[in-house]
């Protein structure tokens, strides 16, 4: 049908490549969502971008659905072809008209479907939005954050581009902490056993920027005696072929984590707190892979209930004594009905749980799902949008937000440092760690502890702290010094750079927004800088702009990242690690 | 008279076989794309499952409570229903007349279908003025939107008044519409529909599988 | 562990490896005509090989289509890297194009005077060439150009997951 039509002269490669790829992914739901819309417009309300955006009917999910309509009716709908004028419809012509597709589909959808529900006629814009964006991803018209993200995911298997020695370090560097803090030889963390009985899976964001998650989640698997591990490859569950709607690369990451599954003939898959990683691993996952699973996958959530449940870990909420409200993940709600199991864990682990409405499938969006905390280009966009999640969390008056997802994590995290609400994020994992009556086993640590190593030592490390406030530059001058280190100061970008040229540190430290050369162009000089390219980089920051270093890649990114407001256990743990990994690798 | 009564018979009936054989393709070319399979095990709550999702997803249309779009624009919805109604019992005006018109000497008959396709022809200028009038509404509309939304509010119109069965003009004209709206129908967005069963039951058959369907409500408490 | 295919005394071998990470003469990254390392393969050598090969990259781009350049290949396990331009994202006549890449790369091997080449399953993934063309392309291609006069002895296949590596396989097999 397309090819008929597409002897066109004057349609780009690329146009004509869209539109036989586009019948193609065409199946019989996709095709009744297209159909089906009768443009009532009771979607418009539902979706927070129209909400935050008040007047610009560009956020319209029907008019965003209708930009991927309009090419359908054209090459396959009666009228469309007869009379396009009568139904608004129009091909794809030039790579000019698949840019601008590009904008609504990656950059005013998150594909978090609350339009879907709330669609009298059943239609289902986010599924059909994914799969447009699948059609541009193919030839190769996306942002560039999900290029980068895509490609690590690809050819690295993870989708931060962790290098396999830097994922085992980092284990190692979590399993030595747990087992000295544990004084027990068996509080490790297991690589590649076989015959386990759960082999756990996680988001690399946790590797690479918040690996407390990881040892919060080990100490709760030893405190429950778990016969766990965790997989050298194929260990991340996240997948960005749900976001990027390339169905190739969904299957390809999924098929890792099942292949890691069977090899070392694990029982159950549980994978960590991440709604778009549980999404694409238990439930698209088999679809995109074309693989029906013979083993149970299940989310940490409910792993961890089962065990406060059935007694294995004993917990004392009390420990948690702040007041706590929970942000349903669109993905584990919305796509995969999971809302229940994360508030009965969280009461159980909190005395002062406060409900936030609308919730479960009918929670708004992080607004940083469907990959847009990838996609610096939409950040302003973004933030502007997420008024309407502001406004959700400040009325719950809670002081921290717990939510099952890391992508969740990243967009609230963001949004509440951009409308200055004094909350934080946190994750179920750190909630329930936290609550552990820990049961000290009682297995003596040998008297020559020859394979538990101290907690590496900043004695004798000389460290450049870059920040432009006074306060904070003491602050963290003196927790490094106390721990041993020689710390430099600078407080400009300029500064920062001289000093790393002449003192060669061990480490620099990076606040990202400064008066004068910005924290990203002074990183960038650093990167690009003979003398100063492989000194590590930790960067703290109350910004956003981190997002720019880690997806829109013109350099390696940093090393380290810690998260303002920042206490001294978050520095030191962020520090060592940078410090540790780099040393070994 | 004679036209009128080919009007009121052959051409309803040669609408109505078009408007059916135009329907039947429509469907076999909705088939011949494949229905996407789900390999993934059940999620959700125990209790829920694809079959009461698809239940669910198809009675969606008489519970405005079950989602916020209609929770929230009860007016809306209401004019939905009513609008709805009329167009049902405008079709079965277009029966009634040529073959029962005993039932129209029934004067609470008359009244009944004068109320409500009346309220709907009102409920259609109502549309057409939102649909025209906002924009976010106008963003979203087709020249086949507004067409068809008039077309049904004018057939309403002369619907309403064609209610007791008088003969004349108006009714010549009422069926004259009807004949036209059954043959636009199929290439319109009113065929709607027809499509509607399937969307909904695919997608109740997702949403109930994963547990999302029936959707659980829950409302802050009352002050 | 790996399969292979014997031609004279020469090799086509498959591995399943990271082939930044491969004990290998030479790998032949898939590189932009900017010659940016900018993410997967790219990140691998930038990180693992240090800042040197961007900089001497740098210095060389762009280049054209189907062009390819080397450097050397920093910390890495390898010596050099061959960086060559593919085609991309169903661009036309891609498997032309492919060939004609896999042959510049090749040759600029054999003006280096290398015998041990590593090629990634050219274009698939992230680029969408289609696994099975891939395979028919590289292998057939390898296998033509070690069948003439060259100073390569062992062209090597690093796929990174089964799913790259077993098309791979029923091409060579096909071949042997």
């Amino acid at each position: 049908m397309v090819k008929n039509m597409a002897k066109n002269n004057q349609r780009s490669h690329k146009a004509q490549v869209v539109l036989e790829r586009f019948e193609k992914k065409l199946n019989r739901q996709i095709v009744g969502s297209l159909v089906a819309c009768v443009h009532c417009g009771n979607c418009t309300d539902c979706c927070h971008y129209v909400l935050a955006n008040p007047g610009d009917t560009s956020f319209a999910p029907a008019y965003k659905a209708d930009q991927i309509r309009k090419i359908f009716k054209r090459h396959f709908d009666w009228t469309g072809r007869v009379f396009p004028w009568w139904v608004k419809a129009r091909s794809v012509y030039t790579d000019e008209d698949l840019e601008t597709l590009q904008d609504i589909v990656f950059g005013k959808c998150t594909n978090c479907r609350r339009c879907s529900v709330n669609c009298p006629m059943g239609v289902d814009y986010a599924t059909f939005n994914r799969m447009a964006r699948g059609l541009l991803v193919s030839v190769g018209i996306m942002p560039e954050g999900v290029a980068v993200v895509s490609k690590d995911q690809w050819e690295i298997g993870n989708q931060m581009g962790v290098l396999k020695e830097d994922y085992i370090e980092t284990l190692e560097w979590l399993s030595e902490e747990l087992e000295m803090e544990m004084n027990d030889p068996e509080a490790v963390i297991p690589i590649d056993k076989e015959d386990a009985d759960i082999i756990y899976t996680i988001n690399p964001r946790e590797i690479k920027y918040d690996p407390r998650t990881i040892s919060d989640a080990a100490r709760i698997f030893y405190q429950a005696r778990e016969n766990w591990t965790m997989p050298s490859e194929g260990w991340d569950m996240t997948n960005f072929g749900l976001f990027s709607g390339d169905d190739d690369l969904g299957g390809a990451v999924a098929r890792r984590v099942y292949e890691a599954t069977r090899k070392l003939r694990a029982k159950k898959l549980v994978m960590s707190e991440c709604g778009h990683g549980y999404r694409s691993t238990r439930c698209e996952g088999p679809n995109w892979a074309k693989d029906d699973i013979e083993f149970e996958m299940e989310s940490s959530v409910i792993t961890m209930l089962d065990y406060v449940k059935s007694g294995r870990i004993k917990v004392d909420k009390s420990k948690n004594d702040s007041s706590y409200t929970f942000h349903d993940s669109c993905n584990n709600a919305r796509s995969c009905g999971l809302f229940e199991e994360p508030r009965e864990l969280l009461q159980i682990v909190v005395g002062d749980f406060r409900e936030m409405y609308p919730n479960r499938c009918e929670n708004y969006c992080c607004t940083g799902g469907g990959g847009a905390m990838s996609m610096s280009e939409y950040s302003a966009r973004r933030l502007k949008s997420a008024q309407i999640k502001a406004e959700q969390l400040k009325a719950t008056g809670a002081k921290y937000v717990v939510t099952s997802c890391h992508n969740c994590v990243d967009g609230l995290t963001d949004l509440i440092k951009h409308y200055k609400l004094d909350m934080k994020v946190t994750q179920l994992v750190n909630l329930v760690a936290n609550a552990l009556v820990e049961e000290r086993r009682g297995v003596p640590v040998p008297e020559v502890p020859v394979e538990v190593k101290p907690a590496i030592s900043l004695s004798g490390k000389k460290i450049l702290v870059t920040d432009d406030e006074p306060d904070f530059l003491t602050f963290l001058t003196a927790v490094l010094e106390d721990n041993g280190a020689s710390v430099l100061t600078a407080t400009s970008g300029d500064e920062a750079i001289k000093l790393a040229r002449v003192e060669k540190p061990d480490l620099i430290t990076l606040d990202l927004h400064m008066p004068g050369k910005s924290g990203i162009e002074t990183f960038e000089i650093l990167r690009k800088n003979d003398d100063t390219s492989s000194i590590p980089v930790c960067v703290i920051t109350g910004k956003p702009e981190m997002r720019k270093l880690i997806y829109d890649r013109a350099v390696i990114p940093p090393e380290g990242y810690v998260d303002k407001p920042v206490d001294e256990e978050g520095i030191l743990v962020n520090v060592r690690k940078t410090l540790e990994v780099v040393h070994k690798s | 008279m004679e036209f009128q009564h080919f009007a009121e018979h052959r051409l309803q009936e040669i609408a109505l076989l078009f408007m059916a054989i135009v329907y039947t393709l429509r469907l076999i070319w909705l088939f011949k794309f494949k229905a996407g399979k789900e390999r993934q095990p059940k999620t959700g709550l125990p209790g829920t499952s694809m079959k009461k999702g698809i239940l669910y997803s198809w009675a969606n249309i008489f519970m405005p409570w079950a989602m916020e779009s209609t929770r929230a624009k009860f007016f809306i919805y209401l004019q939905f229903a009513l609008f709805h109604i009329g167009v049902t019992l405008a079709i079965a005006l277009s029966f009634i007349i040529p073959y029962a018109p005993t039932v129209l000497e029934i004067p609470l008959v008359v009244m009944l279908l004068q109320i409500f396709i009346g309220l709907a022809c009102i409920i259609g200028v109502l549309r057409i003025i939102r649909r025209a009038g906002g924009k976010y509404m106008r963003a979203i509309s087709t020249p086949d939107d507004y067409f068809s939304l008039i077309l049904l509010t004018v057939w309403f119109f002369f619907a309403t008044l064609s209610v007791p069965n008088k003969g004349g003009t108006i009714q010549l004209v009422y069926f004259l519409l009807t004949a036209f709206f059954l043959i636009y129908v199929p290439f319109s967005k009113i065929s709607h529909y027809l499509y509607y069963p399937f969307t909904r039951y695919y997608f109740g058959k997702t949403m109930g599988f994963r547990g999302t369907y029936p959707i659980r409500h829950v409302p802050p408490p009352r002050a | 562990m790996g399969d292979e295919l014997r031609i004279g005394q020469k090799v086509i071998r498959l591995l399943n490896s990271d082939i930044t990470d491969t004990d290998i003469e030479c790998f032949v990254y898939y590189a932009r005509s900017d010659l940016k390392l900018w993410a997967g393969f790219g990140g691998g050598i930038a990180v693992r090989g240090g800042p040197q090969i961007q900089k001497d990259l740098d210095a060389l781009a762009p280049i054209g289509p189907c062009e390819a350049v080397i450097t050397d290949a920093g910390e890495l396990k390898a010596k050099y890297i061959i960086h060559a331009n593919g085609p991309k994202f169903q661009e036309e006549d891609a498997e032309n194009k492919l060939k004609a890449t896999i042959l510049n790369s090749l040759k600029l091997a054999d003006e280096k005077g290398i015998k041990q080449v590593a090629l990634p399953a050219m274009g698939t993934g992230f680029y969408g060439i289609p696994l099975d063309t891939s395979a028919d392309v590289c292998l057939n291609t390898v296998k033509d150009y070690l069948q003439n006069d060259t100073g390569i002895e062992e062209i090597v296949f690093c796929a990174i997951d089964s799913r790259e590596y077993i098309p791979f396989k029923t091409q060579l097999d096909k071949m042997g």
